[in-house]
């Protein structure tokens, strides 16, 4: 348990190697809209001295044409020391260097918009990985599914921690000694009252604000149960409270410290859902006695007879 | 002939049967009812295990669906005691719940449940569940 005493909270922290006016620094309004501290570096020695000292960085850009030939000396401390990192590597097409998979490397900015997608595509793999991702998408489906119909609007990305609350909102805290963090689920009052309302077979006139909330806690219920074998998997158990109901506007949850959100949109007949996961801490262990594989509850009749 | 009439009179049992669902979310159980009683099966509701046990103790129930995680007192207490009944020694116990792992599938398992399903069920798992628990044993 040691090295669990002192531990920091999941940095934010990401750099630029580019000069003052470089084409990277054009990144960093995005970088810090998803929560995180952009640091620029003015050259390779720097970097790598950043590197060096600061083992935590999320992400890292680098303007090879500032770099000379120092760039392969780049890459190769880079992978050295942080071999997982993902790198943003901007350069012209011909020069031949051996990258590592981690390295996207662009030739140009001509699209904003594609290399935003490819920062938020490894700062998300950074915090979130697959098996994650693709568990939370599977059960939310199923979860709002046996609400009605609810279509995901786009693949399941990041945002800032500041978990946008809805008209209803359902929020599930999830602690353990190696992880922690929330989920929220949020709806708009019109689709939560339909949806209350089609549930308790009863007129929308006649619903209680319990009857809403109690819908959406036993979606954020059922996802989150759903999420603990990953969690498990990892060595890092975690246990989940009773869902807590906010009623808010424009009003947002804010997290300061912990990674940036996981979030999916789905939108149903009667208005959107969404549903964001945060991690404050996450710190992968020993793997513990093997989850129950999904399906093997899910095939046939879906019981497992004792 | 006779073998058709016994079948038969098992399965209007089935239909009939009275079941006996545990959930603290009436969301929940609101769903779960629904399926059941479109399936012509007779539901009576508890929001928790001693509210359950409260109940079972009144009335016989031909079989139990029940959640772990409830306030008062959780599905796998509320199975102990049933299961120290006369009448529900061998009553069908269903747990019906977002928790799978070992662990908890193991305490399930010591206290005496006869089945695990995980939430949300796919459509028509419950009574498909439910009547494959209450048909006769061969």
């Amino acid at each position: 348990m040691g090295e669990l005493r002192g531990r920091k909270t999941i940095s934010k922290y990401t750099a630029v190697v580019d000069s003052e006016q470089g084409p990277l620094m054009e990144l960093v309004p995005h970088l810090e809209s998803l929560g995180f501290r952009c640091l620029r570096v003015p050259g390779a020695q720097a970097c790598v001295d950043l590197l060096n000292r600061f083992p935590k960085l999320s992400w890292v850009a680098v303007n090879a044409n500032e770099l000379g030939n120092q760039a392969d000396g780049l890459l190769e401390v880079a992978r050295r020391i942080q071999p997982k990192m993902s790198i943003l590597w901007l350069e012209p097409e011909g020069m031949d260097r051996q990258f590592h998979e981690s390295v996207s490397r662009v030739s140009e900015l001509p699209d904003y918009e594609h290399i935003a997608e490819l920062v938020d595509d490894a700062l998300r793999s950074r915090f979130y990985d697959n098996a994650l991702v693709s568990s939370l998408r599977h059960h939310t489906e199923r979860s709002l599914a046996s609400l009605g119909t609810f279509a995901i609007l786009r693949e399941p990305f990041i945002k800032a921690s500041r978990s946008r609350l809805s008209d209803v909102n359902a929020v599930l805290t999830f602690t353990g000694d190696r992880a922690c963090g929330y989920l929220v689920v949020s709806f708009g009052s019109t689709a939560a009252n339909r949806a209350a309302a089609q549930l308790f077979e009863i007129p929308e006139s006649e619903l209680t604000l319990d009857q809403v909330g109690d819908v959406l806690g036993e979606i954020a219920n059922r996802i989150m149960g759903a999420l603990m074998p990953y969690f498990d998997s990892n060595g890092a158990p975690v246990t989940f409270g009773l869902p807590l109901f906010v009623g808010a506007g424009e009003e947002v949850l804010w997290n300061k410290c912990g990674a940036p959100s996981l979030a999916l949109e789905f939108e149903g007949a009667y208005g959107a859902a969404f549903v964001e996961l945060a991690l404050t801490e996450f710190l992968p262990g020993p793997q513990l006695l093997s989850p129950l594989a999904s399906n093997e509850f899910m095939e046939a009749e879906s019981c497992l007879f004792l | 002939m006779s073998v058709s009439v016994e079948r038969n009179s098992a399965c209007l049992e089935v239909e009939a049967a009275k079941i006996l669902v545990v959930d603290d979310s009436a969301a929940a159980r609101a769903q779960y009812r629904r399926e059941l009683v479109a399936a012509g099966m007779n539901v009576t509701e508890a929001s928790n295990g001693q509210d359950a046990l409260d109940r079972a103790t009144v009335q016989e129930f031909q079989l139990v669906v029940t959640d772990v995680h409830m306030p008062t007192m959780g599905g796998l207490e509320l199975i102990q005691k049933l299961r120290s009944l006369p009448n529900y020694s061998t009553v069908p116990i269903l747990v019906l719940t977002s928790d799978y792992s070992r662990e908890r599938l193991r305490e399930g398992r010591e206290v005496g449940a006869s089945g695990w399903l995980i939430k949300p069920p796919q459509k028509n798992a419950l009574v498909k569940t439910i009547r494959k628990a209450l048909r006769p044993k061969p």
